[in-house]
């Protein structure tokens, strides 16, 4: 039952691809001086070196045929070439994105793990100092630039107190093993995770709040009180389920944000991660290694969609697969 | 409840339209008040603004010169914001980063409005193939990595204003091109559309005079709410380097200065003020955005309690 | 013997925006084991505030109790505690509300819902708990019981849906049943079928049942005795053929005047003119009068109590003898 809409969805997100694919690829076009305008301000590249890139790329062949080629080579692993170090595309990529994946899904388990209890509560308290306090941080959370946040994070915990560690995600000097390999992750980890994870816990928080509160007006969660169910069965089941169906949705809608926040969060820390190569790529032009970024948010934001359309599917009986 | 309603109806009966469109005008101020919050943010963003207009010509300090004897020094009377290692006053720095940040806000939403409107009129008065189409191009600006598209842009053509004014509409204009489209869509079916065509309105004039002002109230809410979502996004992109170059002081990127200074020689001074001033802002914006759209939708404005 | 419950002089205020609503304003009433009473009144009248506190399910922070006692059992259930609350409702006292498609969860299984309920109060194990639901669902007339307690609400009709309700309200076998107007939201033939299963049960399993309802005309062949609430206040309380034959309220006889009836079909109904007074204003006058055809100077100076007109027979009204005179049908001159 499930499977065929799923199916059904993924060839839905196709078109999608397509435009963002086109939209993506046209703008890389538009840059005035072409893919290579920074190699052709490097002295080192002779002209003729130029001359064969342009042959080897393709850049002479009219633009459909340039997308054409380029989406062949993506279907089939060929992601081209980095202009600034020569390695494959995949390859650069394939090393950062673990990084960037794993402080993305730490800061998003971070932000259900806040936001959803604190949000429960803050609707089952409403106009209590809890409900408050929580409305009041959610409010200034949104507002916190992310970098600010980092670097007076930075300020108290690595120079008032030195507390952690300031930048990268292990001690460079030393080796540590066992468990103090592990302690020292987390301590590279933490500052990093609570940064990307600001925003989104606030949003989340909001959220869960405002669809809490709404459900617990509802006709049905009087009659489940009204039966006698204890308040703990009325708020996490009665309502707790379905005011979870509009969540997910915002929920799953954070996960390329978060990915996006990434190149802030690693900006600061100096995390080698797929934000600080998207932008260090930028200022080079490094064409190929960017269009490759790109494809692979936009794959992301596809992915988290669908994921959020089988969830409400799952979670509200009503959405029929037929 | 009929009371109200025969209460109402009277007053309303006797309006004449002008005069109607004032007291919902009027009522919309009375509501918004209520929000108090709303109203301290109103406060704030407009002292901001006059201050990042009128400031830098007040105080006594240029944001550019530069004096290796004012060095590194922490808030004092004299400079309440510190100043940096090239000896600029910070305060200075902010009002005159705070004018190109504001600046570079509004006119991006202002882009943004321009295009979301075009496109939700076209998309919900003609309804059909147009609007199909243009929303599914909607639906790719919405599936866009917002800020790497950001980014792209304004890396590869240059960070000049109207680059990451540009920069910041392309992915801004969605919003407002939905809420425009769905209340044409629905207003397009009233009767007072209705009645201006049979009389021989031209469709332009149907839409700019009698569609659009009713289908703003919504537009007005995600415009404000779009300022702080494209303050928030100029300044990353100052911090990140890629923005206003400097010595151009904008927020996002007299932080991204600040970096090595507040880090590695515990200059707090050099990063709390700008950032606190994004925070601010940003804040201030959202509370009016949030007590507009409670004076604008009385439908989201609280629980009036009542009888069951 | 005490009664099953007693209310007494419940005052109950809600918390707006716009100031204090007046929404019950000191009622009284009792209601004996396996009786049935029908509080009658338009909408705004604080019938339904009345019966949601009687379940101790009124909005918070908003409403607020000020006054009164309602005596259940003996026990005052004003100062229950939250879990004193959770044993009385769904098992003692049980509710079946007014509109069937929005009070039904709509992420779980009828089966679910019922059998939840049962656990929690009887204390019975998953497979007995699903038997009993089956069982209720063919009590309240629902073809299939047993098929069908997988199925989701969306998967019933409306009539079918208030019958479920109906079942999860009979679950534990209540000694009082509230409904709140179970009936307005559905189809006129529905309607029918509802008050005749409700009549049914009540014979069937000897509990008493508060029906609350705008429309006089069904309560005729259901109820022992109706209390009227007009504006937060009771205005007249008789067992149900002396309010038809004599009613003592000017508001009663407009509301029978209001009715139509198959004898006098070719009769204009008599609508009465003008609306209830504002809530957020506490009465300093008989609520009614600006309304009223019987009204006299007194009536705005001070508003009348309720008083004893005839034996079981009570109403709110300076001039309750000159109203209980006139004939129930073609009164106002």
């Amino acid at each position: 039952m499930v499977g065929p809409y799923v199916v059904r969805r993924m060839l839905q997100a196709i078109p999608l691809l397509f435009g963002i694919s086109i939209i993506i690829f046209l703008m890389l076009q538009m840059a005035p001086g072409g893919p290579l305008a920074s190699g052709e301000a490097q002295a080192a590249i002779t002209p003729e070196k130029i001359e064969r890139l342009r042959a080897h790329y393709g850049l002479d062949d009219p633009l459909p045929i340039q997308y054409l080629n380029w989406l062949g080579g993506l279907v089939t692993g060929d992601w081209g070439v980095s202009y600034d170090t020569g390695q494959p595309v995949l390859q650069v990529i394939t090393e950062r994105l673990p990084t960037t994946l794993a402080l993305t899904g730490l800061a998003f388990a971070v932000s259900l793990l806040i936001a959803i209890p604190v949000g429960i509560l803050a609707a089952t308290r409403q106009y209590s100092v809890f409900d408050y306090a929580s409305t009041g941080l959610s409010f200034a959370g949104i507002a916190t630039p992310s970098f600010w946040f980092g670097l007076m994070l930075l300020y108290l915990f690595s120079f008032q107190w030195d507390l952690l560690p300031s930048a990268g995600l292990t001690d460079l000097r030393e080796d540590h093993v066992g468990f103090a390999a592990v302690w020292d992750r987390t301590t590279h980890l933490i500052m990093p995770v609570a940064v990307l994870a600001l925003i989104a816990t606030a949003n989340l928080a909001r959220y869960v709040r405002a669809s809490m509160l709404e459900v617990l007006g509802q006709d049905y969660v009087r009659t489940a009180r009204g039966s006698g169910l204890p308040e703990r069965t009325v708020i996490l089941q009665h309502a707790g389920k379905n005011a979870s169906v509009p969540v997910v949705t915002i929920a799953m809608l954070m996960v390329p944000e978060l990915f996006l926040g990434a190149v802030i969060t690693e900006t600061i820390f100096s995390i080698p991660g797929m934000g600080a190569l998207f932008v260090h790529s930028a200022e080079l032009r490094d064409y190929p290694v960017l269009l490759g970024i790109l494809v692979i948010a936009a794959v992301l934001v596809v992915i988290t969609n669908l994921v959020a359309d089988v969830i409400y599917g799952l979670l509200d009986p009503r959405i029929s697969y037929e | 409840m009929s009371e109200v309603r025969e209460a109402a109806e009277p007053v309303a009966a006797g309006d004449v339209p002008e005069e109607k469109a004032r007291s919902l005008r009027a009522e919309t101020w009375r509501q918004f008040r209520r929000h108090r919050l709303a109203v301290v943010g109103l406060a704030v963003l407009t002292l901001f603004t006059v201050a990042v207009i009128v400031g830098p010509w007040l105080i006594p300090f240029d944001p550019y010169y530069i004096d290796a004897r004012t060095a590194n020094l922490a808030p004092t009377l004299t400079h309440p914001m510190g100043t940096d290692e090239l000896g600029r006053d910070q305060l200075a720095r902010v009002l005159i980063g705070g004018r190109l940040t504001l600046a570079v806000s509004a006119a991006a939403v202002l882009v943004a409005l321009i295009v979301g409107v075009a496109v939700g009129a076209v998309a919900g008065y003609a309804g059909g193939f147009p609007d199909n189409a243009l929303m599914r191009v909607v639906d790719v600006f919405y599936a866009l990595p917002g800020l790497f598209i950001v980014i792209l842009l304004v890396a590869l053509i240059g960070p000049t204003f109207w680059t990451i004014v540009i920069a910041i509409a392309v992915l801004s204009w969605m919003n407002t091109a939905r809420l425009v489209r769905s209340s044409f869509l629905s207003l397009k079916e009233k009767e007072f559309v209705e009645a201006a065509r049979t009389v021989g309105v031209s469709d332009a004039r149907i839409v700019l005079r009698h569609i659009l002002p009713n289908a703003f109230s919504p537009v007005i809410v995600a415009a404000t709410l779009g300022v702080a979502n494209a303050i928030l996004i100029e300044s990353s992109l100052s911090f990140l380097g890629l923005g206003f170059q400097p010595p151009e002081a904008t927020w996002g990127g007299m932080l991204s200065e600040s970096k090595s200074a507040v880090i590695s020689l515990g200059q707090w001074w050099r990063g709390l003020f700008p950032g606190l001033m994004i925070f601010i802002t940003v804040l201030s914006t959202n509370f009016i955005g949030d007590g507009l759209r409670d004076a604008l939708d009385p439908r989201s404005a609280g629980n009036k309690g009542g009888r069951a | 013997m005490t009664a099953l419950l007693e209310v007494r002089d419940l005052v109950v205020r809600f918390d707006t925006d716009d100031g204090t609503v007046h929404a019950v304003n000191g009622i009284s009433y009792s209601l004996e084991k396996g009786e049935s009473l029908a509080i009658v009144g338009e909408s705004g009248s604080g019938k339904s505030v009345g019966a949601l506190a009687l379940m101790g399910l009124l909005p918070r922070p908003q409403a607020r109790i000020e006054g009164g006692t309602i005596h259940f059992k003996g026990r005052n259930l004003l100062t229950q505690s939250g879990q004193e609350w959770q044993r009385t409702r769904g098992r003692e006292i049980a509710m079946v509300y007014q509109d069937p498609m929005t009070s039904l969860n709509p992420a779980l299984t009828v089966g679910q819902q019922l059998s939840q309920v049962i656990r929690h109060h009887l204390n019975v194990r998953k497979p007995a708990s699903r038997e009993r639901a089956a069982d209720l669902l063919s009590l309240v007339g629902i073809p299939n019981p047993r098929g069908r307690l997988d199925d989701y609400p969306h998967q019933f009709s409306g009539g079918q849906r208030q019958r479920v309700l109906i079942a999860l309200a009979l679950s534990c076998d209540p000694a009082l049943l509230i409904a709140d107007e179970p009936t307005t939201a559905l189809d006129v033939t529905i309607q029918a079928q509802m008050i005749e299963l409700v009549k049914g049960l009540r014979k069937q399993l000897g509990m008493a049942v508060v029906w609350i309802t705008h429309d006089l005309g069904v309560v005729a062949g259901l109820v022992d005795k109706v209390a009227v609430m007009y504006s937060g206040n009771m205005v007249e309380q008789a067992p149900v053929h002396d309010l038809y034959r004599q009613p003592a309220h000017p508001y009663t006889l407009g509301l029978l005047n209001s009715l139509p009836t198959l004898e006098h079909g070719t009769r204009r109904l008599t609508p009465i003119p003008g609306s209830p007074p504002d809530p957020l204003r506490p009465a300093t006058a008989c609520p009614f009068a600006r309304r009223c055809a019987w009204v006299v100077d007194r009536c705005r100076e001070s508003p009348p109590a309720l008083i004893r007109v005839a034996p079981q027979h009570s109403a709110a009204c300076y001039r309750s003898a000159d109203v209980n005179r006139q004939p129930a049908v073609g009164a106002q001159q």
